[in-house]
């Protein structure tokens, strides 16, 4: 039967190693993809992975498990630092060069779909997060749900509108290609 | 076509769009019928198609060797540190033991105590240190049983009072006149060898006795 993650989490505030390596192994890959997605930028996307296991191994870290699974609250930590890097980027570049750095990009073939890539981190908070886990990361409601801290309820309506601004977003680049990034 | 019949097939239509499944026999008619839902019906499996080409770019290989060694570079203190706490609550429980067997010892040490092979050696007057030829010509008696000084070992002097049965425990006999005197108290010299037991008395307060042995007295 495998470890749970607060099980491992016990062990790593112990000084266990390996503890460590089999927690970062599991939740690492995928948490980078959430960053990436969010992000669009894999340099954005390895620092928050990074950071959010980082501020697990702090002595100070403020994870707590009857607040919710370590899964949510790495997740709420890579969210965060996303956010506050995607923001520091905002702020730092103008225009288009905010949203589109080429990192990512330059690796999505077809121009509709790197056009969706934009419009997917151009989505609200709420909506993007609804999207990137149910549809991009495969989640069920109920776990995208307990990674957000949300009801499920919340969850499909979110991925619902999401999906509705989406695809009225693909529709009008299929009219105008140049405008879908506004 | 009624909007509220269009509402009821609007969840099942995402969910299917979604999922890649092909409409239920309901739907289906549905979407022959309503030409805004079979709009919507191609637009959501267009979105899905999307979605998955970026998930598959998302996907891409990826090395983790150089972020994990990161972090477990990073571990290191704190795991040091974590051992240090251990030791650290490690210290508690030691000390105990240690402050017990420490006041044990000083217990046991304590005068009137019935150990005379472990008078303190906390004297009152410290009277000398050094190397020393037990023997009676120099006015001190050995103490019987007590094992003998070996060759070089340095002996340290101590004054303090003991009384007639303290001396007699030690295996020092009084002679007749104080026979019966053991709560007379005698100030005396006492030789300790390295290891803090006695080796052998001079009596300072009755330089009568000085030269006196058990032996001789009998």
């Amino acid at each position: 039967m495998e470890t749970s993650d607060e099980e491992l989490y016990r062990r790593i505030r112990k000084g266990d190693r390996q503890a460590l390596a089999e927690l970062y192994e599991r939740r690492e890959p995928a948490l980078y993809r959430y960053a990436l997605q969010l992000s669009g930028n894999r340099a954005t996307a390895e620092e928050a992975a990074h950071e959010a296991f980082l501020r697990l191994i702090q002595p100070d870290a403020r994870f707590d498990a009857r607040r919710g699974s370590l899964e949510a609250y790495l997740y709420g930590a890579v969210r965060n630092l996303t956010r506050v890097a995607y923001r520091a980027q905002s702020v730092g570049t103008v225009g288009e060069a905010a949203v589109d750095d080429g990192t990512v990009q330059t690796l999505i073939d077809g121009e509709t779909t790197r056009a969706l890539n934009i419009a997917v981190r151009n989505l609200p908070a709420g909506y993007r997060d609804a999207v990137v886990l149910c549809d991009l990361e495969e989640r069920s409601y109920e776990d995208a749900a307990k990674l957000v801290g949300c009801p499920v309820g919340t969850i499909r309506s979110r991925l619902y509108r999401a999906r509705r601004l989406l695809a009225a977003k693909l529709r009008q680049y299929r009219l105008t290609p140049e405008k879908i990034a506004r | 076509m009624s909007t509220a019949k269009c509402g009821e097939w609007s969840n099942e239509l995402a969910e299917c769009a979604r999922r890649g499944a092909g409409p239920s026999e309901g739907l289906s008619a549905h979407l022959s019928d309503c030409g805004r839902c079979g709009e919507r019906w191609e637009a959501e499996r267009t979105l899905s198609a999307e979605l998955r080409r970026l998930r598959l770019a998302h996907a891409g290989e990826r090395s983790q060797d150089v972020w994990r060694r990161r972090l477990m570079a990073e571990f290191a203190p704190l795991e040091r540190s974590q051992s240090r706490s251990w030791f650290r609550w490690a210290w508690v429980p030691a000390s105990v033991a240690l402050l017990v067997v420490a006041s044990v010892q000083v217990w046991l040490g304590m005068p009137g105590r019935n150990v005379p092979a472990q008078l303190s050696v906390e004297s009152e007057d410290f009277a000398g240190a050094g190397f020393l030829d037990i023997d009676e010509e120099n006015g001190f008696i050995p103490v019987p049983y007590a094992l003998p000084l070996a060759t070089g070992e340095s002996v340290r002097i101590v004054r303090r009072e003991l009384n007639g049965a303290e001396l007699v425990r030690m295996g020092i006999d009084l002679p007749g006149g104080y026979a019966g005197g053991l709560a007379d108290d005698f100030e005396a010299d006492i030789v300790l060898g390295e290891d803090e037991l006695p080796r052998a008395v001079q009596l300072v307060s009755y330089p009568e006795l000085r030269f006196q042995t058990g032996e001789q007295l009998q």
